[in-house]
């Protein structure tokens, strides 16, 4: 069974606080980026897939099997939690090593892996000592290494990098991209955007417990035509250019940003090429033309707003009037489809859970 | 890579734990609550010691056993060294967090219960075999004639402690597994109440109490309150044995079956 996640119409809930609700997806080989605010589901989802929780409906597959209770697919997950807990009476290599056999290897070949695995993290002088001791960078390197000591198909990521320093970072994220080439799906949760960034643009938005987009950025980014796009152009002429773009088809909006002009427009291509036009024509100077949209922060907070129309989590859980319509088929990072997916939401005022 | 048996991993996992037992603080704990034991005991025997004939010194030194195992074993250290290191076994790795680690891995959980409860069995078992040993050289040291005719005495009371330590294992297990917020307190309350208090009342209540069972194969007097007006029922060793290690089964099966399907508190983390 080759390397996958999927759900089907997963929902989990404590009482009556809704975590997840109705997530469907299809993840194959590649590294996927889970994204979203703190309390959004994220970590829930992560625990269902890693065998911890049980989903109240719907369900979860890695590799074609449950994950609960089900060692023919814990086999297949590496897991690296979020929380900074380690045992701090063990050494690092006493540690994986006893995860590796944990995982079914014989005592010579868990060690063996074991010191390959924090080799590969970048732990070979310091796998020795007790983690006790580690600072917080060494220690998410620890729980790096025994997620993939047992070369997992399925590689859960929460939070991997946090209190890790851009050394530590650029050492974690090779070694990810590996274990991604190798065939492995790897999802890695964060609510710091640029992380993922770095790393993939294959993303899964969640928030309110829903899944609110999947799929590369860009692709995603060009659906959401409702989304005005911002063009944000740094010059000393501010008003000069902006009476010049006044008239521009397709920009909704114009506004003084500090050290120059932010446009909203329905039609980024034309926008662009229009103002690079007029800035030649009427000679003005400009330090340069950005696109504040094109991070993953201006699409993620467009879609955090969306969902935030619809049910979530907490209190109001329950009583919410949206209804999740997503449609998330099968992809894989290898085959992106051409139009990325959007998991679209519809407001049906009075219409329950 | 095929996952490991369950033998396998629970002899893995009994590792793990032991050498989290071994390196933290509850074992010193142990050995130090069970050290104070010793010596008083040592110090009691030796303090009373008089110049009394060869027989006479046999009882003595019997006597003082007798009544060293019986407050000193069979109502402390079979209560404290289970609860020590099972009541919380399970908790500290949730509220540690570091239980995801052991849960995601291909063995199931049933030998992780199983593990954590091999291994406070083994701790508590080492302390009060090294207790028992210790306290019988030394108390008896004085009269060597002691130390061989009362050497049967001291196994039947070790061992008996022995099959108490290991259901009182069990019990603090399962309330471990089932409940891992609060399980120090039901333990607490559990052998405070129904092993220390019970094996107290008069009468047939006593015999609800494990340990009245472990006194009685263990050779100590039974009494209790209002003993005399009321007196306990006397029950045959083999039974007594038998309720001891039936109780010890159920706990257990109780915390395997929990264990297998329980989500524990992953959810508020």
């Amino acid at each position: 069974m080759s390397a996958s996640i999927r759900a089907i119409r997963c929902s989990k809930w404590y009482g009556k606080v809704t975590a997840l609700q109705d997530v469907s997806l299809h993840l194959g080989p590649g590294i996927w980026g889970l994204l979203g605010p703190n309390g959004s589901g994220k970590t829930t989802f992560m625990r269902i897939c890693a065998g911890q929780l049980r989903p109240s409906l719907g369900e979860v597959q890695i590799c074609g099997e449950r994950p609960f209770n089900n060692s023919k697919a814990l086999a297949q997950i590496g897991l690296c939690p979020e929380a900074d807990a380690l045992y701090d009476q063990m050494s690092a290599l006493e540690f994986v090593t006893a995860m590796a056999r944990l995982s079914g290897f014989s005592a010579n070949d868990a060690e063996k892996r074991a010191k390959a695995s924090l080799e590969e993290f970048g732990l070979e002088d310091a796998m020795k000592r007790r983690m006790g001791g580690y600072s917080r960078g060494m220690r998410q390197r620890a729980k790096l290494a025994q997620a993939v000591v047992h070369d997992p198909k399925v590689i859960l990521l929460d939070e991997p990098l946090t209190g890790t320093d851009p050394r530590s970072r650029a050492t974690i994220l090779g070694a990810l991209q590996r274990k991604a080439a190798d065939g492995a799906v790897v999802m890695f949760s964060t609510h710091v955007l640029p992380e993922i960034e770095a790393i993939t643009d294959q993303v899964l938005l969640i928030a309110r417990g829903q899944l609110v987009a999947q799929g590369k950025v860009h692709e995603i980014r060009s659906l959401l035509e409702e989304h005005p796009h911002h063009v944000r152009v740094f010059t000393a002429e501010p008003r000069r250019l902006a009476a010049l773009c006044v008239d521009i088809e397709g920009v909704v909006a114009m506004s003084f940003a500090p050290g120059g002009v932010e446009f909203m427009t329905y039609d980024p291509a034309a926008t662009y090429q229009t103002i690079a036009r007029k800035v030649v024509e009427h000679e003005v100077e400009i330090d340069s033309i950005t696109s504040p949209d094109a991070s993953l922060e201006a699409l993620f907070h467009y879609l955090v707003e969306r969902a935030a129309h619809g049910a979530g989590t907490g209190s109001d859980a329950g009583v919410g009037r949206a209804r999740s319509l997503q449609q998330a088929n099968p992809r894989t990072q290898n085959a992106p489809h051409p139009e990325g997916q959007y998991a679209q939401q519809n407001y049906a005022p009075g219409e329950g859970q | 890579m095929t996952p490991p048996s369950l033998f396998s991993a629970t002899g893995l996992l009994l590792r793990l734990q032991l050498t989290s037992l071994w390196r933290g603080r509850k074992l010193r704990v142990g050995m130090i609550a069970t050290g104070f034991v010793v010596f008083a005991v040592i110090a009691a025997r030796y303090s009373s010691q008089r110049d009394v004939g060869a027989e006479r010194a046999v009882e003595l030194a019997r006597e003082a056993m007798v009544s060293g195992f019986d407050w000193g074993f069979f109502r402390l250290l079979v209560l404290l060294l289970p609860f020590l290191f099972c009541a919380s076994s399970l908790s500290e790795e949730i509220e540690g967090r570091t239980l995801p680690f052991l849960t995601v891995r291909p063995v199931g959980r049933v030998p992780l219960a199983l593990g954590k409860f091999l291994a406070g069995a083994i701790c508590s078992l080492g302390c009060i075999w090294a207790a028992g040993i210790l306290m019988h050289l030394v108390g008896l040291a004085a009269s060597p004639a002691a130390l061989i005719e009362v050497f049967p005495d001291t196994l039947r009371a070790l061992g008996a402690a022995s099959l108490l330590v290991v259901c009182y294992c069990a019990i603090c297990t399962m309330w471990a597994v089932m409940i891992p917020d609060a399980s120090g307190v039901i333990c607490a309350l559990w052998l405070a109440i129904l092993e220390f208090v019970v094996s107290l009342l008069p009468g047939q209540f006593r015999v609800i109490s494990m340990a009245t069972h472990g006194r009685s194969l263990g050779g100590m007097e039974v009494g209790g309150w209002l003993a005399e007006q009321l007196p306990p029922p006397e029950v045959p060793a083999a039974i007594s044995a038998g309720l001891i290690a039936g109780m010890t089964l159920l706990a257990l099966l109780v915390a395997l079956l929990v264990v297998r399907g329980a989500e524990y508190r992953f959810s508020k983390a």
